[in-house]
């Protein structure tokens, strides 16, 4: 075909007469016109208040709460000067191990949603995770198992008060695996204390409510000692040593201080009571941080009728483990007991007001002298933005203690109620928008069809 | 946009809206389709006319509109599954089209061109423009109108063989 034969081809197809344009076809498209660049306009105008809004808000916010954020990291382990706030999107240690922890607690608030997380936060760098063992374990009645942190960080050891659970969890913070240790028959098992080493944790074991110790509030206040060999797996009763109200492992690891219902007792790893301690009238063994680091000198406490757990304010005496139970200082109050830096200087954890927030201080037995650590947020993040977060449970790595730095922490919460529903408010817009955006598609392209 | 622009800018739709009606009708096939895809390029126009009318032929600038339009409607998914035309008869070729039977059978054969082989035939031999204008409007190189040319004459001739030849020897 040449150029002149396809043009006179085209020219003979167009002999046809044309239909009538619609009338006011001209006009109707100017009027269409003139809307098409008013709606633009319109929504431009939208969108950029929208990105300013969101923008303005980010900046004044602060970074997005997130799981998976990091401070740079220090050359030794490190406490942040402050806990992150409540986030929701904590990734959990089986998903994302944190390596050691520096701490473990629980976070949040449980008065409507149960929002409280079980928390481990490393030690290294600002690395925040939730112990998913820990959480498999809750209750109906929202309550978490009580857990125990090793020296070093790097294990956490879920127990079980309730006697429901015929295993002990233990997890390794490292990689995230799981080991179950059984217990038989099953018991509820109070986690007294875990040994410098790392090798042995001491543990009582009572019967389920019901039987023959009720207990307080769920929490037996007797029981036998057993000590878990980690390296084995294997867990020794002692039921010789009983009733058992408190353990705490020596600094050599091979010795315990043991308080039994009236009396306290070194005992050996074996089992072996080695001798009597003698202690102030009316004062027992501090739970779990019995011992100072120079295993000469022993912490106690007023006795109460209550189960020696953790307690939140303590009358601490200091008194000769060799000796005749003579105080070697006088008593000092100080708040729940996070472990030994030396032995002139501990760490404790007091709670802010109304029970929400708290520092962690180090506290000088000596001179007397306070000095924060570190501090969680008491601002009104949890429960989705409706309730001050609690602290609880809150353990240090104590065998981390006494070299610990302070790192800056990072803040990846304390968002303020209007913030959180400027955010809802701004998701509902864009759901709006998305969904008008998707009808005028629609409707365009039915109209292309017609 | 000022009333003057505004009012440029109608005058300017309606003495060139029949036109691109036309050129759109020989692009797509079908006249209302081809009212709404000059409604979308004037609305695309109108948009621009401030700048467009300063530094450009409307003109051109419109066709080339039109004619991404029809090429961008042609590619989505419903152009593809409804065809404004039928697809030529099996024995096409061996007809010998005159009168309406053969401006059917043209129209039926452009049809089944792929959308750029139709628009560069309708373009050169049904609007008469040049390789560099057609280039243009198609948003392409000279060679690439060239080639396709070539293709789309090819193509034409396999659907509709004899049809020149006698069509014309009979004039």
């Amino acid at each position: 075909m040449t150029d002149r034969e396809l043009t006179t081809l085209f020219a003979l197809a167009d002999v046809e007469p044309e239909p009538a344009l619609p009338p006011g076809f001209a006009e109707q498209t100017v009027a269409v016109a003139r809307r098409s660049v008013r709606r633009r306009r319109a929504v431009a105008a939208f969108v950029a208040a929208a990105a300013a809004l969101v923008a303005g808000t980010v900046v004044v916010a602060g970074p997005v709460p997130g799981g998976g954020q990091h401070a740079a990291t220090t050359g030794g382990p490190s406490l942040p000067d402050r806990f992150a706030g409540y986030s929701r999107r904590t990734a959990t240690v089986a998903k994302e191990p944190p390596g050691r922890a520096v701490a473990t607690y629980t976070y949040g608030n449980h008065e409507l949603f149960r929002t409280l997380q079980p928390l481990v936060v490393g030690a290294d760098r600002d690395t925040y995770r939730r112990v998913d063992a820990i959480e498999e374990r809750r209750t109906d009645k929202g309550g978490y198992p009580k857990a125990l942190l090793s020296p070093d960080g790097t294990r956490i050891l879920v127990g079980d008060e309730r006697g429901d659970a015929t295993s002990l969890v233990l997890v390794d913070l490292t990689d995230g695996r799981r080991r179950d240790l059984p217990v038989d028959p099953p018991m509820r098992v109070r986690l007294f204390s875990w040994s410098a080493d790392g090798r042995y944790v001491a543990y009582g074991r009572a019967p389920v409510p019901g039987q023959s110790d009720p207990g307080r509030n769920g929490t037996p206040t007797t029981g036998e000692l057993v000590i878990l060999d980690l390296a084995t797996g294997i867990s020794t009763r002692h039921p010789q040593t009983t009733p058992v109200r408190s353990a705490s492992f020596a600094p050599d690891s091979r010795r315990l201080a043991v308080q039994l219902d009236r009396e306290a007792w070194i005992v050996a790893v074996d089992g072996r009571r080695q001798r009597q301690l003698v202690l102030p009238p009316g004062r027992e063994l501090l739970m779990r941080y019995a011992w100072l680091p120079d295993g000469a000198l022993i912490a106690t406490v007023p006795r109460t009728e209550d189960p020696p757990y953790q307690r939140w304010s303590n009358e601490l005496a200091v008194v000769d483990a060799a000796g005749e139970g003579r105080m070697v200082a006088p008593p000092v109050t100080v708040g729940w007991m996070l472990g030994w830096r030396s032995p002139t200087r501990l760490v404790t954890f007091e709670m802010g007001e109304d029970a929400v927030g708290g520092s962690i201080i180090e506290v000088a037995l000596d001179t007397g002298e306070r000095r924060v650590l570190s501090r969680f947020s008491d601002s009104s993040s949890c429960e989705y933005g409706t309730q001050r977060c609690q602290v609880g449970d809150l353990q240090l790595a104590t065998g981390l203690l006494a070299r610990l730095d302070i790192r800056p922490g990072i803040d990846r919460g304390d968002r303020p109620l209007w913030q959180s529903l400027a955010f809802v408010g701004l998701g509902f817009v864009g759901l709006a928008l998305a969904l008008a955006a998707l009808l005028a598609a629609g409707a365009r392209a039915v109209r292309r069809r017609r | 946009m000022r009333a003057d622009d505004e009012r440029e800018y109608a005058e300017f739709v309606r003495g060139q809206v029949l036109a691109l009606r036309r050129t759109a009708y020989r692009l797509c096939g079908d006249w209302h389709l081809a009212e709404d895809l000059v409604q979308s390029a004037l609305v695309l126009l109108y948009r621009h006319w401030p700048r467009v009318v300063s530094a450009v032929s409307p003109h051109a600038y419109v066709r080339k509109v039109l004619v991404n339009t029809v090429l961008e409607e042609r590619r989505r998914w419903w152009s593809r599954r409804v065809r404004p035309s039928a697809e030529p008869p099996p024995d096409l070729g061996a007809a010998c089209p005159v009168g309406i039977d053969g401006r059917l059978d043209l129209r039926a054969a452009l049809a089944g061109l792929a959308p750029r082989q139709r628009a560069v035939l309708v373009l050169r031999y049904w609007e008469g423009l040049d390789v560099a204008e057609t280039a243009e409007a198609l948003g392409c190189s000279a060679g690439t109108v060239k080639s396709q040319t070539s293709d789309a004459i090819a193509a034409l001739r396999r659907l509709l063989p004899n049809y020149v030849s006698e069509r014309l020897e009979s004039r």
